[in-house]
Formats: C-alpha cells, structure tokens, sequence
C-alpha cells in the first residue's frame, strides 16, 4: 500500500483492523497481532507450559488467523476468536503427543474415586488476601501441578467460559468427563492454594 | 451427599449447566433441593462457586518474551512461507483438464492394445510382449495364444 494511503492502525478498533486485514493489510494484521499477542501467547503457555511450545504455538496460531480471516464474520470479538485458534492448536499438538491419555496418577484417583477420600469436601477461599499479581502467579503455579486433561478443561470452561458440551466437543471426551474432570480440577487446585495459603502464614 | 455422581450433579447446578444434563424431574428438583437446603451441598456449591470465581477474574498472565518486531517478523515470514508453499501446488491454468490427459491416453493405449492382442495384429508378434503409450504413459500388453491369457501393465 502507498504511503499515501496508509490508515491509522493505532486508533483504529479491531472491527477495522479486520476489515483492513481481509483487504491484504498485513500492516493493520501486525497492528492486531501486537494488541493481543500476549494473551495468545499466555493461553498457549498455559496449555503447554513450555516457553519455547508457547512461542511456537502462538506464532502459528497467528498464521492460522491470518489464512482464515475471512472465515472471521465477527460474531466474537476477534481477540476470542483468535484464542480459540491458538487453543486448538495446541490440543491438536498434545492429541500429537498423546499427552492427553489417561495415563497419570491424578487421572488414576479421579476415575477411582481417590479425590473422594483426599480432598477435603469444604472448599473455603483459599485465596484470601492475596494480592491479584500473587494470586495469578499462584494460580498459574498450580495450574501447573495438574494434569493436561485437567488443566485444559479447567481453561476451557474457566477462563473461555465454555459451556460442558462445547468442552466436550472441543476435547473429543463426553461431558460426564468433562464435569468429572472439572470437579477433581477445582478442588485440586483449592488443595494446592490453600497449602499455599498456610505457607504464607507460617 | 454420598456419591460422586450427586457431588457432580451439585457441580453442575452450580455452574448453571444442569439442564445438559439427562435427568428425569424429580431427580432435577432433588438436586435444587438439596443444593438450596443441605448445609453439606450449600458448603459444595458454595466452595465451587468460589474457586470458579477466582479461576476467572485471575487467569494466569504472560507477556510474550520477545521484541515486537521480532516476534511479527517470524509470524511474517511464516505467512510468507506458506504462501509460496501454496502457489507452488496450485495447478496451472489449464490443469483442470490435463490432469485427466495422461490417465486418459494412457487407458486408451490399453483399450487399442487388447483390441490388437485379441486379433492377433500385434505388430508381428503373434505372442509375447507389445508395448503401447507413450514416454509418460507407457502400457505393455503380454498376450499368449497357447494358455489364452492376455496381461495389461499400466505405466
């Protein structure tokens, strides 16, 4: 595009910026990739927990949006749309791995009902007090702590808002999986942050 | 609450999803019950609804580890990439139909080939090896009179 032309990426929103992208802008495409990359990247590294997967990932992702912008037709913002894009891609890389069998010790208890006998039926605050950057960062540290099936269920209905089915389709398992994986993730991570909470005290 | 099955199902009521769940009235009516009135299921729901709030004002954030430019450059030339990629396997003008030329000409060959074999015009060769097609397409017919068999190779 001659300089002439050029738009105003910066005040522009991202309904323009899409607009623009369709028409081949790549400079309005950069102008969105720079808005939103971090939380694409914070999606994939939060599935992956590899900084190097998460680069990959992200990146690839957006070479994904920018193939299918003109699949985009604006019915989520364009930020949701491009997380469930750099989501699949990573699914499709732990399905590549087979990652997401139900191979672990936690998924173990979980089908044999060893959550049942380990946690704690009262889920109180665990959090209380914590400052948001902390509470994030121990968040994160849990999520960490947990298996791949669960954390990705965990993100998908918890931080995408998902609802079951749409998880379920999304996961390739049934909903009672994805309630039960749900139930044994929350009060996993409930069990992590309130030891984390009593380390705090101490 | 005794079972994992009602643990899941006061989930699920908590979470607002009980209706993709197949259960009959009652058991529905059940759940809201005990969900509302037991201290045990109100404690449940109550701490499940907690941790799902804090999940989702608190999503773990990251910041890409990398320059702007650096970052874009790569996706760029990812893009670049694939698209060079793309134009090499796009077929030429024209490749509609020539894509079915070859396979076309070649069963032809073979179509003329057994017509001449069964005759017995195989250009001097009563029995044996006549070979039909072109460069590309080759189709080498084995025809022999004495067991009455006729062979095709296809190229």
């Amino acid at each position: 595009m001659p300089p002439t032309l050029r738009h105003d990426y910066l005040s522009a929103d991202d309904v323009q910026l899409v607009v623009w992208s369709k028409g081949g802008d790549t400079d309005a495409f950069e102008q969105l990739v720079h808005r939103h990359r971090d939380k694409i990247y914070a999606r994939a590294m939060i599935m992956m927990r590899n900084e190097d997967e998460a680069m990959d990932f992200s990146q690839e992702a957006w070479v994904k949006g920018w193939q299918r912008l003109h699949q985009f037709q604006g019915d989520s913002s364009f930020a949701t749309w491009m997380t469930r894009i750099v989501i699949n891609v990573c699914l499709d890389e732990l399905r590549k791995k087979k990652r997401m069998r139900a191979e672990s010790i936690e998924e173990m208890d979980e089908e044999s009902g060893g959550v049942e006998r380990q946690m704690p039926v009262q889920l109180t605050n665990p959090t209380e007090g914590l400052e948001s950057t902390e509470l994030r960062k121990r968040i994160d540290e849990a999520l960490g702590k947990l298996s791949e099936a669960h954390r990705t269920v965990i993100m998908l209905h918890e931080f995408e808002g998902l609802e079951y089915k749409d998880v379920a389709k999304r996961v390739g398992i049934s909903i009672g999986t994805v309630m039960s994986r749900l139930f044994y993730a929350r009060r996993r991570l409930a069990s992590l942050l309130q030891g984390l909470k009593r380390e705090r005290i101490q | 609450m005794k079972t994992n099955e009602l643990n899941l199902e006061l989930q699920a009521w908590a979470d607002g999803q009980l209706d993709q769940l197949d259960l009959t009235p009652a058991r529905r009516a059940e759940i809201e019950r005990l969900a509302t009135s037991d201290p045990a299921a109100r404690e449940l729901v109550a701490g499940l609804r907690s941790m799902s709030a804090v999940l989702k004002a608190n999503p773990p954030e990251y910041t890409v580890p990398a320059a702007r430019e650096f970052y874009w450059s790569q996706i760029q030339r990812r893009i670049d990439a694939a698209e060079r990629a793309e134009s090499r396997v796009a077929p030429a003008p024209g490749g509609g139909w020539l894509r079915w030329l070859l396979p076309v000409c070649g069963l032809a060959a073979v179509v003329i080939g057994l017509a001449l074999a069964r005759n017995g015009k195989t250009l001097g060769q009563p029995e044996g090896l006549a070979d039909f097609g072109s460069d590309e397409s080759g189709a080498v017919v084995f025809r022999s009179e004495s067991e009455g068999v006729t062979i095709c190779w296809l190229d």
